[in-house]
């Protein structure tokens, strides 16, 4: 496993929360409205 | 007699195993007696020092009484789990003691609790006074949440140079099962790096975010290694009483969650990602039902808070709702409410709604507890498939399969498993609930706690206190416990020791 492997690693699994979260917050900015 | 020498021999290759634990874990201390050095705090110095010599006096002295057997005898499964189970208890007695001199916790059974919340990634606390303890005490209780996440025992299989062939057999003990390369050793180192890579990129992004929000360099890079050390070990403790609700910061809220959500996954699926295979994000069973499961009951839950007018905007939704959620749903045990709010404002409907998301938990062979996205996903897939069995003719035999990693076929021995354990999660959730309801709290908030300690989450609604029973603290620390350990390394345990009980009394009845 290079490092090249481990940081595309962490930025996908970070991205993939963060779109998670998104995706949550705009079924809250929904039901809010 | 040969069976006594045997047995004798089965105590002496345990205590090498639980010797070489010990002494792993107790080296740990070394760095809050270096901080406590470094920011002048001479009393932790001396708590430490005298902790870390019981510890390394112990486990030198169990080591060497087993040494004369570790190249003789080979180590068996009834081994690999009392070494798992019997290592958490003896450490969580001596990791306890720093916090009882401390002088913070009140008795020695708090500061077990304590000890034991933060190995099983918990996160109740009944230390007292938070808010002044010591940057000594703070780093040990920190440590101690972060280490245990990924398991005292795979740290000291890390280091493992001889004697491996029995390390299957206690990394199971310690409630993992899935080996990402097949050296057991080298996947515990697996399990580290990916940690300590985590550890510098999110206490880098939290030191970051905590000077942007206020807070003095030092401070910030400290406040930040902690928070880190609990959301990735789905820990919940905080250095502050006030838990995140302390920063009032809708940024350092939002990086938390990103890291224990990232914190509850499979290390086996985090191993996978890092070697490119990003699709198994989407094809996973575990990622498929936690999806799944967090998003039912965020749903259901803001509905509630919106439509009770409990919040009056999205984002305040979000941010209390959402984020508590996840938090229970990953097991972590963050809160940025205070615990009475869970009772008093969020209404019943929506307490439910956490405590299912408490007890299902995070996936198999991560930091999370609860029953696991793993199990929950197993037992629908066989629901499904026992319902097209029984629509579909007798003599079609079908196949049913999975996605974990790899491929695999839904076998009635796996289900089994699976049942099992849920099973247990649930006996020991209500009779916890029972238990609360005994000393008079309310079924609701007992049920709260009870799925707190037995999904190892660390929310609380206010049931833990210094001031609650004794027997209802002996009773969460067995629950967390049990939890952690997934049971069968802790009936091992106890079947060992009432069969020598029982032995020891039939042979004084014959006398």
């Amino acid at each position: 496993m290079t490092n090249k492997n481990i940081i595309h690693g962490v930025i996908t699994e970070i991205g993939y929360t963060l779109l998670f979260l998104f995706v949550l917050y705009i079924i809250n900015m929904i039901l809010a409205r | 007699m040969k069976k006594i020498i045997k047995n004798f021999d089965d105590f002496k290759i345990i205590n090498y195993y639980v010797g070489y634990v010990i002494i792993g874990t107790a080296s740990l201390m070394l760095i809050p007696i270096l901080t406590s050095l470094i920011f002048k705090e001479w009393s932790v110095v001396l708590d430490f020092i005298i902790s870390i010599n019981i510890a390394l006096t112990l486990g030198i002295f169990l080591m060497f009484t087993g040494k004369s057997k570790v190249d003789k005898v080979k180590v068996q499964w009834k081994h690999g789990l009392i070494i798992a189970s019997s290592s958490w208890l003896i450490l969580t007695l001596i990791c306890a003691v720093p916090y009882e001199l401390s002088g913070k916790t009140g008795s020695f059974l708090n500061a077990c609790f304590d000890v034991m919340s933060g190995f099983t990634t918990t996160g109740l606390v009944l230390t007292q006074d938070l808010d002044h303890l010591s940057l000594g005490l703070n780093m040990w209780r920190h440590i101690i949440t972060f280490v245990g996440g990924q398991g005292m025992v795979v740290l000291a299989l890390s280091f493992m140079v001889n004697h491996t062939l029995g390390a299957y057999k206690m990394y199971v003990g310690e409630g993992k099962d899935v080996e990402l390369v097949p050296n057991v050793k080298n996947t515990a180192r697996l399990i580290w790096k990916i940690s300590i890579v985590y550890l510098i990129v999110g206490t880098i992004m939290l030191w970051i975010n905590g000077m942007f929000i206020g807070l003095q360099p030092v401070s910030a890079f400290f406040h930040g290694l902690f928070i880190f050390m609990s959301a990735w070990s789905t820990g919940g403790f905080a250095p502050m009483s006030q838990n995140i609700l302390y920063y009032h910061s809708l940024s350092y809220e939002l990086l938390t969650m990103i890291f224990f959500v990232i914190g509850s996954l499979n290390f086996a699926l985090h191993y996978a990602v890092w070697q490119g295979s990003k699709k198994e994000i989407f094809k996973n069973i575990e990622t498929q039902s936690f999806f799944i499961t967090a998003l039912v009951i965020s749903f259901f839950t803001a509905l509630k808070l919106t439509n009770s007018g409990v919040y009056s905007n999205g984002i305040s939704v979000f941010r209390k709702g959402v984020y508590n959620v996840l938090s229970a749903h990953t097991t972590t045990g963050f809160g940025n409410l205070y615990a009475r709010q869970f009772a008093t404002e969020w209404g019943d409907f929506s307490v439910v709604m956490l405590i299912i998301a408490m007890l299902i938990g995070g996936s198999a062979c991560s930091t999370a507890g609860g029953f696991k996205g793993l199990r929950v996903g197993i037992v629908f897939k066989s629901i499904i498939a026992e319902v097209k069995k029984l629509l579909n003719s007798d003599r079609k035999i079908k196949v049913f399969k999975f996605h974990h990693i790899k491929d695999i076929v839904l076998e009635d021995a796996m289900v089994k498993s699976a049942y099992l354990i849920v099973t247990c999660y649930i006996i020991l959730f209500f009779i916890g609930t029972a238990i609360g309801t005994y000393y008079g709290y309310p079924v609701l908030s007992s049920a709260f706690e009870a799925a707190s300690v037995t999904g190892n989450v660390g929310l609380s609604i206010g049931v833990t206190t210094p001031s609650m029973p004794t027997v209802l603290k002996v009773y969460y620390i067995i629950a967390m416990y049990l939890g952690r350990l997934e049971f069968i390394s802790v009936f091992a345990l106890i079947g060992v020791t009432f069969g020598g009980i029982k032995r020891l009394w039939l042979k004084l009845l014959k006398q």
